[in-house]
C-alpha cells in the first residue's frame, strides 16, 4: 500500500513538472515573440497552446541518428544523463507545507549535488558526438558550470546562515517574517546570475551559442534524444525558478490566495525575467564569462557571507542596508566595466596608429608634390 | 569641362615622371588616364606611383583579353567611331592579355589605370602582393579566371572555382559547353591518395607554419575548424578555415566560391540592359549600387548623360538601399553577438523601405531599375510625400534599434578593442567603405568622386579613430542616419522633368573602348570596369567588389581572438557572399 502510494506520488510529481515544462516552453515562445513585435506560434490550438506538443510529435517522427565515428554508447546515454538529474532534483523540493519531497536535513545541498550532474550529460554528449562544435560546446559547459556553481553555493550560504538549516522547508519557514530577497538582495543577484549560467541561458549560453557553435553540444542530436536535452533545459528553467522562490522569495507564503498559487505566481515571474533577459542581452565571450565567474562573483559571494555574518550578530536592518549597498556597488561596478570595456586597447591603438589621414592633410601633401613636379 | 582640364593638369606631371617606363594610352572616351607598360617595368611604375605620387590605394586588379582585329568592312566598322579610342586600340598588340591595374590617389580622387601587355604564351607578370597584401587574393582571382601566372606570388591557388577545375573560364577560348564532364570530376575527387581538405591547404608563411605546429612544451595540437559554408553566422556560404588553440584563433583564412555564378562571364553573352538585371544578383543586399556602377560606365562609353531627375532618383534609391543594407548588417551584428531582438527590430524597419522599392521599381530586392540615360519609370504619384514623412521620423527608429546594443555593457565588452584594423592595414588590404572610415581613413566616393546628383547634395562622412568592431558599428549607425538625411534632401530637391534621356538610342551598342566607374556601396568602393567591342554585349565586365577585399583583411582581425570574436568581427566586416563570389 505504501509502495503504491509512493508510486502514485512520484507519477503525480513527474506529471506536474512535465506540464510546467511545457508551459515554460510555450511562455518563452509567446513572450519572446511579443517582446520582438511578433506573435509567436498562433496556429496550433488557442494562441499556439499546443505548439510544444506539435514539436514533440515532430521530433518523435524524426530519425534517431548516430554519427559515424561517434562513441556509440556514450552518445546514446548522454541525453539520459542530462535529463535524469533535472527531475531527480524534485526528490528534495517542497511545493507547499503539506506537499513536499523527502524532507532532507541537507535539502539545498542535495539539490546542488544532483544538479551538478547535468553538465556531465552535456560533456559526455559533446565528447561522444565526434564533432568539433559539440566538443567545444561540451568543454565550455563543463568549465562554465564548475565556475558558476561555486559562487552560487556561496551565495546560498547566506540564506542557510539566516535560516540555520539546509532543509528547504526550514528555509521557507524562516522567511515567514521577511523574505530573504529583502535581507539578502546581494546574494539574490549573485544567485540569479549564477543561475543563468547554470541554465545555459543568455547571456551565458556558451555551450550552445548558435551563432558560434551551430548548436554546441547537441549539434549532432536528433529526434527524441534532442528532445530530451531540450526538455531538460526548460525543466531546469522551471526548477531553478522554483528554487529561487523557495530560497529568496518566501516560497509559498503570501496573503489571501492559497500557498500553491503564490508559489506558481512567483515562479512564473522569475521565468518571465529569465525570458526577458534572453530577449534583451547579447552573449558574453567565453573568457569574459570566466572572468565574471572567478574574479567578480566569487569574491562577491565571499563578501556576502561576511556581510551576513555581520548582520546576524547585529540585526536584520543593518544586514539589509549593507546588502543593498553591496548590491548597488556590484551593479555599478559591472556597468562601469561594461561601458569602458576595451578602453585601454582602444587608447593604445589610437596612439599606435599614425595620426588620422584627413582629406585636407593629404590634399596639401599631394598639391605640394604636384607643384614641385610641375616646377 | 573645366574639371576635365584640371584633371589633365593634375595627371600631367605623373606621366612626365613615368616617361621611359610607361607610355600614355587612351582607355576610352572617359577621362581616366591610362599608362601602358611592360611586365618588366611594372614594379617600377607601381612603386613610383605609390611611393612618390601618392597613389596609395589599389582599386582595380584584373585582366582583359584583347579583341581580335576587326574585319575591314561590315557593320562593326560602321559602328566604330572615328575618335581616338579606336586609334589607340589599333596600336595595341592584337592577341593576348592585358593586366589592368587601377590606382587611386585619395587626396584628389584621381584614378590612373596601368595596363600591362602580356607576351602571348607566357602570361607571366610580377606579383604585387608584397606591395599590397590585398593584391594577393585579387591576383588569385585573375589566375583562377584567366590563367595569368604571378611571379613570386606566395599562394597562387584557385579562389572562386574548385581546386580541380580545368581551364580558365574568362578566356574567350574557354569552351563553355564542353569543359569537364561530371564523371571526370567525381573520379578526380574520389582518386586515392587525395588528402583531406584541411591538409591540402598550405600555410601562408613560415611564421604561420610555426604557429600551426602546436606547442612543443605542452605537446598540444591545433584544432582545425572549418567554419562554414553551412553555418548559421557565415553570412550565406562563407567558409572560414580556423586553426584553434582551445578557444583562441591562431590562424585563419576565408575560403569562398560557393556562390560563384559566373556573373562576369555571363555578362559577356548578354546585352547591356540584361547585364543590369544580372548585376542586381551580384550584391543582392544593395542591388542599386552595382546597377548604378554599370550604368555609369555604360553612359560614359556611350557619351550620354542622364536627366537631372534621374540623378536625384538614383541618389535617393542608393541611399535608401544603403539603409536597408545596414539594417541587414545591424540584424546580423546583433545575432552574431547572441542578441536575438535587434534582428527583428531592424527587419521591421527594413520592410517599410522595401515597400517603397516595390512601389517605385516593382521589386523588393532585384530592382532592374536603372537604365542608360535615366531610370525605368517615374515614382508613383503621392509616394514622395509618404516617403518624406517616413524619413523624417527615421532617426527615432535608429534610436530604438540603438537602444538595444550601443549602450549595452555586454555588447560593448564584446566589441570594444576587438578586431583592430590599423590605417596601414586598410591601405595594405585595399579595404574601403565603412571599414576604412572606422579606422580613420577618410574616403567616401560620394564626396570624393561625386556621381549622379552627389555634386548637388552635400554628404557628411562619418569616421572613427580606433578601427575596432565597435567603431565599425558606430560608423555604420551614423551612416544610416546620414543616408536618411541625404535621401530626404534628394526627395525635396528633386527637379521636375523626364526620367530618361530621350536621346538614348534604342539599340545599346557603345563604341569600342573601356570605362571604369565607381560608386560608394554600403560595403565600400564598388567599381565596374566595362570594355566594349562595339557590339551589343560587353567584351569584358569586371565588378570591383569591396566586400572581397574587406573579407580578405579578416585574418588580420581574427588571429589572436577567440571563437566568439570570429563571428562578432566578421559581422562587422559586413560581407555579402553574392558580391564576393559573383
Amino acid at each position: 500500500m505504501t509502495l503504491l502510494k509512493t508510486l502514485i506520488g512520484m507519477l503525480a510529481l513527474v506529471m506536474v513538472v512535465l506540464v510546467n515544462t511545457i508551459v515554460v516552453m510555450w511562455c518563452e515562445r509567446k513572450w519572446m515573440g511579443h517582446m520582438q513585435s511578433r506573435q509567436g506560434p498562433m496556429r496550433t490550438g488557442f494562441h499556439g497552446a499546443l505548439q510544444p506538443f506539435a514539436d514533440a510529435l515532430k521530433l518523435l517522427g524524426k530519425e534517431d541518428l548516430v554519427p559515424a565515428g561517434a562513441d556509440r554508447i556514450l552518445y546514446l546515454i548522454a541525453p539520459i544523463i542530462a535529463f535524469t538529474p533535472s527531475i531527480l532534483v524534485y526528490a528534495a523540493t517542497p511545493w507547499v507545507a503539506a506537499f513536499t519531497g523527502a524532507s532532507f536535513d541537507v535539502g539545498i545541498f542535495m539539490v546542488f549535488a544532483i544538479a551538478a550532474l547535468f553538465p556531465v550529460g552535456i560533456l559526455v554528449a559533446g565528447w561522444s558526438s565526434h564533432n568539433k562544435y559539440s566538443l567545444i560546446g561540451g568543454f565550455r559547459a563543463a568549465a562554465q558550470q564548475i565556475s558558476y556553481e561555486v559562487p552560487m553555493i556561496l551565495a546560498v550560504l547566506g540564506v542557510v546562515m539566516l535560516a540555520g538549516s539546509m532543509g528547504l522547508q526550514q528555509i521557507v519557514e524562516a522567511q515567514a517574517g521577511v523574505w530573504n530577497v529583502i535581507t539578502q538582495p546581494f546574494a539574490f543577484i549573485l544567485f540569479f546570475v549564477g543561475m543563468l549560467a547554470e541554465l545555459n541561458r543568455t547571456p551565458f549560453d556558451m555551450p550552445e551559442a548558435e551563432s558560434e557553435l551551430v548548436a554546441g553540444f547537441n549539434t549532432e542530436y536528433s529526434s527524441m534524444r534532442f528532445a530530451l536535452f531540450f526538455v531538460a533545459e526548460y525543466m531546469n528553467v522551471f526548477t531553478w525558478s522554483l528554487l529561487t522562490v523557495l530560497l529568496f522569495l518566501g516560497g509559498w507564503s503570501g496573503p489571501l490566495l492559497p500557498g500553491i498559487v503564490w508559489l506558481f505566481l512567483k515562479t512564473y515571474l522569475l521565468v518571465f525575467v529569465i525570458i526577458w533577459v534572453r530577449a534583451t542581452f547579447p552573449r558574453v565571450r567565453v573568457d569574459q564569462l570566466m572572468e565574471i565567474g572567478w574574479k567578480l562573483l566569487l569574491p562577491a559571494a565571499l563578501l556576502n557571507v561576511l556581510i551576513t555574518a555581520v548582520g546576524i550578530v547585529t540585526n536584520l536592518v543593518v544586514l539589509s542596508v549593507l546588502e543593498f549597498a553591496a548590491a548597488a556597488a556590484l551593479v555599478w561596478l559591472v556597468s562601469r566595466l561594461g561601458k569602458h570595456a576595451g578602453d585601454r586597447v582602444r587608447e593604445a591603438a589610437v596612439e599606435r596608429h599614425a595620426p588620422p589621414r584627413t582629406r585636407a592633410a593629404e590634399a596639401t601633401v599631394a598639391s605640394t608634390e604636384t607643384e614641385g613636379a610641375t616646377a | 569641362m573645366r574639371t576635365v582640364e584640371a584633371a589633365a593638369e593634375r595627371i600631367a606631371p605623373v606621366f612626365e615622371q613615368l616617361a621611359g617606363v610607361a607610355d600614355r594610352c587612351i582607355l576610352g572616351p572617359g577621362e581616366i588616364p591610362c599608362a601602358r607598360t611592360s611586365p618588366e617595368d611594372l614594379i617600377d611604375v607601381i612603386r613610383t606611383l605609390r611611393d612618390q605620387r601618392g597613389f596609395t590605394h589599389l582599386t582595380l586588379l584584373t585582366a582583359e583579353e584583347l579583341q581580335p582585329p576587326k574585319p575591314a568592312d561590315g557593320e562593326q566598322t560602321e559602328a566604330a567611331p572615328p575618335a581616338s579610342p579606336a586609334g589607340a586600340r589599333e596600336q595595341l598588340p592584337q592577341t593576348g592579355l592585358d593586366m589592368i591595374y587601377g590606382l587611386t590617389r585619395a587626396a584628389d580622387g584621381t584614378t590612373i589605370i596601368v595596363r600591362v601587355a602580356l607576351e602571348d604564351g607566357s602570361l607571366a607578370v610580377p606579383t604585387l602582393s608584397h606591395i599590397w597584401a590585398g593584391a594577393e587574393q585579387l591576383e588569385r582571382e585573375v589566375y583562377d579566371l584567366f590563367g595569368v601566372h604571378f611571379d613570386g606570388h606566395p599562394n597562387l591557388r584557385r579562389i572562386v572555382l574548385r581546386d580541380d577545375f580545368v581551364g580558365h573560364p574568362l578566356r574567350k577560348a574557354f569552351d563553355t559547353n564542353g569543359g569537364v564532364s561530371s564523371e571526370a570530376v567525381v573520379e578526380a575527387v574520389k582518386s586515392p591518395g587525395d588528402a583531406p581538405f584541411e591538409e591540402t591547404r598550405r600555410p601562408n608563411s613560415p611564421s604561420e607554419e610555426a604557429r600551426l605546429a602546436g606547442d612543443p612544451v605542452l605537446h598540444s595540437e591545433r584544432l582545425v575548424l572549418n567554419m562554414g559554408p553551412q553555418h548559421p553566422s557565415m553570412h550565406g556560404v562563407l567558409h572560414l578555415w580556423l586553426a584553434l588553440d582551445g578557444e583562441q584563433v591562431m590562424a585563419s583564412e576565408p575560403t569562398h566560391g560557393y556562390l560563384h555564378r559566373c556573373i562576369e562571364k555571363l555578362c559577356e553573352s548578354l546585352n547591356y540592359k540584361a547585364c543590369t538585371a544580372l548585376l542586381d544578383r551580384s550584391d543582392y543586399v544593395s542591388g542599386f549600387h552595382t546597377e548604378l556602377a554599370h550604368i555609369l560606365a555604360l553612359e560614359e562609353l556611350m557619351g550620354i548623360e542622364s536627366t537631372p531627375k534621374a540623378d536625384y532618383l538614383r541618389v535617393m534609391l542608393g541611399e535608401l538601399v544603403r539603409i536597408t543594407s545596414h539594417h541587414t548588417w545591424f540584424a546580423a551584428a546583433g545575432l552574431d553577438t547572441g542578441a536575438l531582438t535587434p534582428f527583428l527590430y531592424a527587419f521591421i524597419d527594413r520592410e517599410k523601405i522595401l515597400d517603397f522599392f516595390e512601389a517605385i521599381t516593382g521589386a523588393r530586392m532585384m530592382f532592374n531599375y536603372f537604365r542608360p540615360g535615366g531610370v525605368k519609370a517615374d515614382m508613383p504619384a503621392g509616394l514622395a510625400e509618404e516617403m518624406k514623412a517616413y524619413l523624417k521620423t527615421f532617426d527615432k527608429q535608429v534610436d530604438e534599434c540603438e537602444s538595444l546594443l550601443t549602450g549595452n555593457e555586454i555588447f560593448r565588452a564584446r566589441t570594444r578593442g576587438v578586431g583592430l584594423l590599423s590605417p596601414q592595414a586598410v591601405i595594405d588590404h585595399c579595404v574601403t567603405g565603412p571599414m576604412a572610415r572606422a579606422s580613420g581613413i577618410d574616403i567616401d566616393l560620394r564626396r570624393d568622386e561625386p556621381y549622379a546628383a552627389y555634386d548637388r547634395i552635400p554628404v557628411n562622412v562619418a569616421t572613427a579613430m580606433v578601427g575596432d568592431t565597435f567603431d565599425r558599428y558606430t560608423v555604420r549607425v551614423a551612416e544610416m542616419r546620414e543616408s536618411a538625411r541625404i535621401a530626404l534632401a534628394a526627395l525635396e530637391g528633386m527637379p521636375e522633368g523626364p526620367c530618361v534621356n530621350p536621346d538614348v538610342p534604342r539599340a545599346i551598342k557603345p563604341p569600342p573602348g573601356a570605362a571604369y566607374r565607381r560608386v560608394e556601396s554600403p560595403r565600400g568602393e564598388l567599381g565596374v570596369y566595362l570594355v566594349s567591342d562595339g557590339s551589343a554585349q560587353p567584351w569584358r565586365l569586371k565588378v570591383r567588389s569591396p566586400a572581397f577585399s574587406n573579407l580578405h583583411s579578416a585574418p588580420t582581425l581574427l588571429n589572436g581572438g577567440r571563437i566568439g570574436d570570429v563571428v562578432a568581427v566578421l559581422g562587422s566586416v559586413d560581407v555579402v557572399m553574392g558580391e564576393i563570389d559573383r
